[in-house]
């Protein structure tokens, strides 16, 4: 009997063990991923495919020159109605791709994505529409023509399109970082309330925050770019101005994030359990009003002409000069400064004023009210909204209403 | 008790240790890895991307309505 209970409790154990390894990750946005995979091959295998028929033709082309007989004619006629098709079968697997890419994309919200998608659409039913199924050499080289031109005609949007894709994908990895390092640093706050030395953390902290610092200075500068991309004549060179961005970008972010995968081990080695899921950041800019609550940290870069409003127990630092006051119920109200970094957990930040900018990092609760826009980059939803007055939850990037 | 007892009592000893030891080391080392795995594959996407992207993937078409 003792033996049975035993083996019970063994089995139960692994069990424990076994269900969190293998626990449902989100399903949409891995499967957007999967596809996204998927249309990537189909495109490499008909670029291949593409490339195997230019090269008949071009083969089919020189036997021709040489020996203008009856059976090379028609053979190379066969070559480039094969090579055509593949071309158009190429150009269509390509923007395939590209618009699976910006379904995939978590980057941009959804109401970004339609017109890109139904843009690209359009672009598809285009190609489509050329046929090489005709016998003629003269219609046969009209209808390539036309498609490249056509495909000429497009491709400075496509790569527009690629470019923007390129940016907003950093971008989430960006905000994502940010997201994490509020919640590190909500609990760095924690410790040091407690009197703990958290000198070491800050200076890691401090480190991880330059190189998110770098890297959103390379993606502001992409974006800037991304938009130039608007003639035939240098989109090639302004693309590849942009792609050199986020590739740098990209290595600042690798090296933010080695760093923060070390701070996470060094404080759950020294302090237990230190919990940095469940948070997401939202970035706003606009007049009217603010109110913040949860745990993490809100920066205010603009603030002139602003009345901020802070609880209690949030830690505040200010930059610039202004006006401290000590409310009589213990809130406390800053007017005048320059920028303020307010962190902490369970905390509320309130503003209201002109030319508001402002980046939430955490988890809780946003309501904006004006004129301005804001977008939240959470663990389930990317929005890009106006200030209505309606409630973000930061962490999920969901809104209500 | 048996020689036989014993030796299952000391198998039974030895895995409850071990799943022990796993639970004790598993939050300083799993747990910090996955939760940066999205993040992880998702910037090796980015750079993927950015390799798919650099190269001059659609070329050469008008070869096919010239000289021939």
């Amino acid at each position: 009997m003792n033996t049975k209970i035993m083996a019970l409790a063994m089995v139960a154990l692994m069990l424990t063990v076994a269900v969190p390894a293998t626990g449902a990750q989100e399903v949409s946005w891995s499967s957007r991923r999967a596809t996204w995979l998927s249309r990537n091959a189909d495109f490499n295998t008909a670029r291949s495919e593409w490339l195997s028929a230019v090269a008949g033709f071009q083969r089919a082309r020189s036997a021709w020159i040489t020996d203008r007989s009856g059976a090379n004619w028609s053979d190379l006629q066969t070559k480039a109605r094969a090579a055509a098709a593949e071309a158009k079968d190429m150009m269509l697997k390509y923007l395939e791709q590209l618009k699976s890419s910006v379904q995939a994309t978590r980057g941009l919200s959804e109401n970004e994505k339609a017109p890109l998608v139904a843009e690209l659409d359009n672009y598809i039913a285009t190609i489509q529409g050329y046929s090489f199924e005709t016998s003629e050499d003269t219609g046969l080289k009209a209808t390539a023509r036309a498609m490249w031109d056509y495909w000429k005609s497009i491709r400075v949007r496509v790569k527009y399109i690629s470019a923007r894709l390129m940016v907003a994908a950093a971008e989430v990895v960006l905000w994502r970082g940010q997201a994490f390092a509020a919640m590190l640093e909500a609990k760095i706050q924690q410790l040091k309330d407690n009197g703990i030395d958290t000198t070491q953390l800050d200076t890691w902290l401090a480190s991880f925050d330059s190189k998110l610092e770098l890297a959103q200075q390379r993606i502001e500068n992409a974006k800037i770019k991304v938009e130039e991309i608007t003639d035939n004549v240098t989109f090639a060179e302004i693309f590849r101005i942009v792609a050199l961005h986020v590739r740098t970008a990209v290595s600042y972010l690798k090296e933010a994030f080695r760093d923060l995968k070390n701070i996470i081990v060094d404080m759950r080695t020294r302090y237990g359990s230190v919990t940095i899921t469940g948070s997401g950041t939202l970035v706003a800019q606009g007049s009217g009003s603010a109110y913040l609550q949860g745990t993490g940290l809100v920066k205010i870069t603009a603030m002139e002409n602003s009345v901020l409003i802070v609880s209690s127990n949030a830690n505040v630092s200010t930059t610039g000069t202004g006006t401290k006051t000590t409310l009589d119920n213990g809130d406390v109200q800053y007017t005048g400064y320059g920028s303020a970094k307010i962190r902490g957990h369970e905390i509320w930040v309130s503003i209201t004023g002109n030319n508001i900018k402002l980046y939430a990092h955490g988890r809780g609760t946003a309501t904006l009210t004006g004129t301005g826009w804001y977008r939240t980059f959470g663990e389930n939803r990317y929005e890009n909204r106006a200030w209505t007055g309606a409630t973000a939850t930061i962490e999920s990037g969901e809104v209500q209403g | 008790m048996g020689a036989k007892q014993m030796g299952a009592v000391l198998v039974i000893a030895v895995v409850l240790i071990a799943v022990g030891v796993y639970f004790i080391i598993r939050p300083a080392t799993q747990v910090a890895v996955t939760e940066l795995d999205e993040t992880d594959q998702a910037i090796s996407d980015l750079e993927d991307y950015l390799d798919f992207e650099n190269q001059d993937l659609i070329s050469g078409v008008d070869d096919l309505y010239m000289d021939w």
